[in-house]
């Protein structure tokens, strides 16, 4: 049994620190010195651009044992299609987890994309398959299709994309695609299907991610809420004749010591100012059920960062600092190793660990992290594993 | 220093799904360079290549000698056993970083919005170097194999929308559209999103209804290799047309070459090629004989030029090198005496 784990490539810029300043590497705020991918050099732009500096976190990654990274795809970031097989040929190990909407490509594309992009990568793409959180953002995209239909989309194309994978001659009627005699041409039909990681938190997501998902993927979210909603994946998934395995996406916030750690989200919630609450509010009005869930940990409405504190190593106010999910994990190496085990004794088979800066945080948790995990070796003698 | 006024582009079309090579041996080569696919060789030779190249390391030598012999961009076919255009321009963008780069693909391949998302970063990370050619098969079958249902007819309406709606969120914040095949609500990129160069445009076609299209639409419009006297014909249609929309749009021809230092040569090869059922080259002759055929084009009004071959890296080179400073200075000379 093995258990990957993927860092993250930050696909919207990102500041050097933690804490909240304007992001200086890429150009989501204004080009100045100190800046970088693109910065200044003898006061003109120096000819880099944001790709630049997202090869150094994949390579960072890779050199620091981490399988492969999430390359996340919102309105305001980068595109993942672009950018895996602009890094393909300046890597090596790294395994492109590429997110994306299947209601935005067509599926017979989508495997011919898929393909030639394993043929160019020595094989190391992999998808993380999200299905949008609704609302005006839906619609931003161009897509007014309803939540539980783009879980039904979402399932079809996936139906699609296997057939003319693995079939010469593959037909479908479908409510939302149409195929007649598809299929991948040699060599690229020779090329091996990626692993499908799977997000969605909703019933109609489930039901999907029982059919086509390698792995569940879920953001972290209080360990018992975590450890009923993997049972229920894997419940759903042996009832057709299938296994599949749970994965994790989650921050982290290691150092030296504990003291050290707190002392950064200290820093990083006093630097907020009142409107930074609201910027991250952007699934409001929307339909996801995994946003909901973040949400109801309470994030906007503390005073102190300590009212945060969830459980020991446990802290809730990540959404606040970038988009994303509120929870995460705080503390010194050890202990954020231990929280890490434990997620893997409730039931995680993989992560997709993510800290900023994303470059130096890919070799200090990579370096003095991942050393210390033990996996279900963890458990005390005489403990049941599930 | 002769190309310097030469009003001329030239491409170079990209092997997406295969390369004669030199057309000697009895099995189907395609400078497939990974293990599975290329001449097997005596166990006794030591071969230190392991699993280390594949396909692409061949494309990037043909793209980096199109970058080396003076070419502007790199065209990248939507060939069905093809290696797929947008992965095989990102991959290429990243390697040759001077030329522009087309990738060809159909207005059924993703929705408008995500297309321009896409390309939007395209050009963040290559400086604006992103060109689109959009092309759809006309024939059903076809289509049909890429889950493509729509009538022919509708071929154009559907890539005009495809290019307003890409264009409105490009250029637009707050933008609005619902139309029969795409649409989107408030959409429109933010900074540094926003503000990237709108790609170069290329539609091809010979119908009306296409000159049309690219008249409103297109930068450049590509025909196919014809004889003078019907690009001659083409390209004024165009130009008025293009008058009407208070627009102009550059005219280019893709051509398939076969070049040799003389025309024996070049016949001796043709027939090898032929006989291993590589595609007609559309001019076969000595290196001056295909500069005086491209010339001629030039006079009819072509001012870029998507040329193939089909041993590519020998021939980008022998393009590069002794065809293309021919076209150039009977361009440059042309464009003074007009002047």
């Amino acid at each position: 049994m093995t258990i990957d784990i993927y860092w993250r490539l930050p696909t919207h810029g990102e500041s050097s620190t933690f804490r909240k300043r304007p992001p200086n590497r890429g150009d989501w705020s204004s080009l100045a010195p100190g800046n970088q991918a693109p910065g200044v050099k003898d006061g003109e732009p120096d000819g880099f651009t944001y790709v630049d500096y997202l090869a150094e976190v994949a390579r960072a990654a890779e050199l620091s044992g981490f399988y492969g990274g999430l390359i996340p795809s919102f309105p305001m970031t980068d595109d993942p299609w672009v950018i895996a097989p602009w890094l393909a040929r300046a890597t090596k190990s790294f395994r492109f987890m590429i997110a994306f909407q299947p209601g935005f490509l067509n599926p017979i594309q989508a495997a011919r994309m898929s393909a030639s992009l394993q043929r160019a990568s020595g094989g190391r793409l992999v998808y993380n398959i999200i299905t949008g959180g609704g609302g005006p953002q839906q619609l931003w995209w161009g897509d007014a299709v309803g939540h539980d239909d783009r879980y039904g989309r979402t399932g079809e194309f996936l139906d699609v994309l296997k057939g003319v994978w693995k079939e010469r001659s593959f037909s479908h009627q479908g409510k939302f695609y149409q195929v007649e005699n598809g299929g991948l041409e040699a060599p690229l039909s020779h090329a091996d299907l990626p692993e499908i990681y799977f997000s969605g938190s909703s019933d109609a997501a489930l039901v999907t991610a029982a059919k086509h998902a390698d792995y569940y993927l879920s953001w972290l979210e209080p360990f018992d809420q975590l450890r009923t909603k993997f049972a229920k994946v894997k419940e759903r998934t042996e009832a057709l004749g299938r296994k599949n395995r749970c994965a994790i996406r989650v921050d982290v916030i290691a150092r030296p010591t504990e003291e050290e750690a707190w002392g950064e989200v200290k820093k990083a919630f006093e630097s907020l100012s009142g409107d930074a609450r609201a910027q991250f509010s952007n699934w409001r009005g929307g339909d996801s059920v995994g946003a909901q869930r973040q949400g109801a940990l309470g994030a906007e409405n503390a005073r102190r960062y300590e009212d945060l504190i969830v459980a020991p190593n446990l802290w809730a106010g990540f959404s606040l600092l970038r988009g994303g999910p509120a929870l995460g994990i705080v503390g010194d190496y050890a202990q954020v190793a231990e929280k890490l085990d434990e997620l893997i004794t409730l039931g995680a088979d993989g992560f997709i660990l993510a800290g900023t800066p994303h470059l130096e945080e890919a070799y200090r948790v990579g370096e003095e992290v991942l050393p210390l995990l033990r996996g279900r070796a963890a458990l005390p003698q005489g403990v049941a594993a599930e | 220093m002769s190309n310097e006024r030469s009003p001329l582009e030239f491409f170079w079309r990209l092997p997406s799904s295969g390369d004669i090579g030199h057309a000697g041996r009895g099995a189907s080569l395609r400078r497939d360079w990974s293990p599975a696919a290329r001449p097997a060789q005596a166990s006794f030779i030591r071969d230190a290549r392991d699993g280390h190249f594949d396909y692409y390391d061949y494309l990037a030598q043909v793209a980096r000698g199109a970058e080396l012999t003076g070419f502007h961009g790199l065209s990248i076919g939507d060939e069905t056993s093809g290696e797929e255009p947008w992965i095989v321009a990102s991959v290429l963008a990243a390697h040759a970083r001077t030329l522009k780069i087309l990738p060809s693909f159909s207005s059924a391949f993703a929705t408008a919005v995500y297309a321009a998302k896409m390309s939007v970063s395209f050009q963040r990370f290559s400086h604006g170097r992103l060109g689109w050619h959009v092309e759809t098969a006309t024939d059903a079958e076809t289509r049909r194999k890429q889950g493509d249902f729509i009538d022919a007819a509708d071929i154009p309406a559907r890539t005009e929308e495809f290019l307003t709606v890409a264009k409105g969120v490009w250029t637009e914040t707050a933008f609005q559209y619902q139309g029969r095949f795409f649409g989107v609500e408030n959409g429109g990129f933010a900074p540094p999103l926003a503000g990237q160069p709108w790609p170069e445009i290329h539609l091809s076609g010979q119908s009306d209804t296409e000159l049309a299209l690219s008249a409103r639409h297109a930068d450049v419009h590509l025909f196919a290799g014809q004889p003078i006297e019907v690009i001659r014909d083409s390209t004024t249609a165009l130009d008025a047309l293009a008058r009407q929309e208070g627009r102009t749009v550059r005219h280019g021809i893709a051509l398939r070459l076969l070049g040799r230092d003389s025309g024996d040569e070049a016949g001796t090869d043709a027939a090898r090629q032929a006989a291993r059922g590589a595609p007609d080259p559309d001019i076969i002759g000595s290196h001056g004989e295909i500069a005086d055929r491209l010339a001629a084009y030039v006079d009819a009004g072509i001012t870029r030029f998507v040329l193939t071959g089909n041993q590519h890296l020998e021939d980008v080179y022998r393009i590069g090198e002794h065809v293309l400073p021919a076209v150039h200075a009977h361009a440059t000379a042309r464009a003074r005496s007009a002047a």
